[in-house]
């Protein structure tokens, strides 16, 4: 049952959540802005 | 040339063609991803450092499209000319899948088309961004639509054999085999990963090569992060494609893992060689094995004993196996040393030894993926369309293949070189401090 889930539906979930995880954190660049503004 | 010759070079060719090709397919399929996230970016914090990203990846995207699209077409033409008894028999079964393969990428290609031809001409950029969408869908459910067909070579499913032909045709039970959706799920991501880590590579070598401009940061730090999240969901994914072949392919899971005998707490080998049959120096991970399979530490896997030695797959698909997954480890390692270390402030991340990782580590996501596909080609060995035709039986009888070989291997020499070539020269002579300046002009000196 569980392996089953596992072959047939929890790949399309992984897929769907990376590409939604992909859009929510592609935004955030303070790290990077603050890097910049730390080496000028 | 005799019928064995026939079948090596056969074999040879659609080995060399397609593993040309995956390198095209799959920075077709994760660029217009990245293109999409980066404009995206540059809308929501109107910075347009992420627009000029989204626009001059979109350029050299058109330039792998290109050899995509010959690359692919190369691939139709081979299945009915070398494989034309595999095409004979399971070609009504597989042409609703090859059909919507090619719907989805004239769907992506029509929209790229106008997506490229209407920079500057939308006045919200929003409305721009929206083209990008169906550019972004078509590509990858190309992929979709061509992995099903390799899914189901390795899980034939939607029809019945008689006499030797397949009738009653179900194609959508054919297209939704239940290799489908691990395979079709790992392609794409691994595709989104390896656009990343690429163009991850090109931003870090920008910076070693003394180009300093803030672009090429946020261009590095937003690649790494995008690499990182679908790197860790091809891991995943990958464990899911383990528990599918256990109960699907077992042969080809055990010859990937060298698990010789049946037996519950099964360990994972990891590297080693392979001496008159003798595992050699290789790392057992205990139970893993059995974890991979069944997610029980004392689940039974089956071994290689229980199949006849002619339906074995070739043992050497455990070094790609090796290869792939340790790529992929140190992809997920490095990707997330940078994220904390970039978010900390740890130095390291801005030496140039370890920027030269991070360039290394664009080819070394595209050999992941090689050695993935041929793993996952080698391993349905010695079947085409597995348990019902061999591979010696659906190629040509034809004399010419070795012929063929060497053309095509020309051909994909040039447009390698070529593809190389005109990409660098697109970039070296419009450089980012160039077209920023450049822009900035346009609009006036209040862009940046």
């Amino acid at each position: 049952m569980l392996n089953n889930f596992l072959m047939f539906y929890a790949p399309f979930i992984v897929l769907i959540g990376s590409l939604v995880l992909a859009f929510v954190v592609a935004p955030k660049d303070d790290a990077v802005r603050r890097q910049i503004d730390e080496e000028e | 040339m005799g019928n064995e010759e026939a079948v090596f070079f056969s074999r040879v060719l659609t080995e060399t063609t397609l593993s040309f090709h995956i390198i095209y397919a799959t920075i077709g399929v994760g660029v217009p991803l990245m293109i999409m996230i980066a404009q995206w970016v540059g809308i929501k914090k109107n910075d347009e450092h992420y627009i000029l990203l989204a626009r001059r990846w979109a350029r050299g995207f058109i330039i792998t499209v290109a050899v995509g699209v010959v690359t692919g077409t190369a691939i139709g033409l081979q299945l009915s000319l070398l494989w034309p008894n595999f095409m004979e028999l399971a070609g009504n079964v597989i042409a609703l899948p090859l059909f919507m393969e090619t719907f989805a990428f004239f769907f992506e290609a029509i929209f790229l088309g106008i997506y490229l031809y209407t920079w500057d001409r939308f006045e919200n950029q929003k409305k721009h961004l929206l083209l990008l969408i169906p550019v972004a869908i078509g590509a990858s459910f190309s992929a979709v639509f061509i992995t099903m067909v390799n899914a189901f070579m390795n899980a034939p499913r939607g029809f019945d054999i008689v006499n030797g032909e397949l009738i009653n045709i179900n194609p959508l039970v054919a297209m939704f085999n239940p290799a489908m959706p691990t395979k079709v799920a790992h392609v794409v991501v691994t595709a989104y990963m390896t656009a990343a880590f690429v163009l991850a590579a090109i931003a870090a070598f920008r910076l070693l090569k003394g180009s300093n401009h803030e672009y090429h940061k946020k261009a590095l730090y937003l690649t790494m992060k995008i690499g990182l999240i679908f790197a860790i969901a091809t891991a995943v994914i990958g464990d899911f494609s383990g528990k599918y072949l256990a109960e699907y392919q077992p042969e080809k899971l055990a010859a990937a893992e060298w698990h010789f005998e049946t037996e519950g707490n099964a360990p994972l080998i990891m590297y080693g060689v392979l001496d008159d049959g003798e595992v050699k120096y290789a790392i057992k991970i205990p139970y893993a094995l059995s974890i991979l399979a069944h997610s029980i530490p004392s689940a039974e896997v089956i071994g290689l004993d229980q199949f006849p030695e002619d339906e074995i797959p070739p043992l050497y698909i455990h070094y790609l196996f090796d290869i792939m997954v340790t790529i992929g480890v140190w992809m997920v390692l490095l990707a997330a040393v940078f994220w904390i270390g970039t978010k900390r402030r740890w130095k390291m991340v801005t030496t140039r030894w370890f920027r030269w990782l991070i360039v290394l580590g664009g080819p070394l996501s595209i050999i992941a993926i090689e050695a993935g596909w041929w793993l996952a080609e080698v391993g349905r060995q010695p079947w085409v369309l597995r348990k019902i035709m061999r591979t010696q039986d659906a190629a040509t009888t034809s004399g010419h293949v070795d012929t063929m070989l060497v053309l095509f291997c020309l051909l994909y020499l040039i447009l390698g070189i070529g593809s190389v070539v005109i990409l660098r020269r697109m970039f070296r002579k419009n450089p980012v401090e160039q077209e920023i300046e450049d822009r900035n002009m346009e609009k006036g000196g209040d862009m940046l």
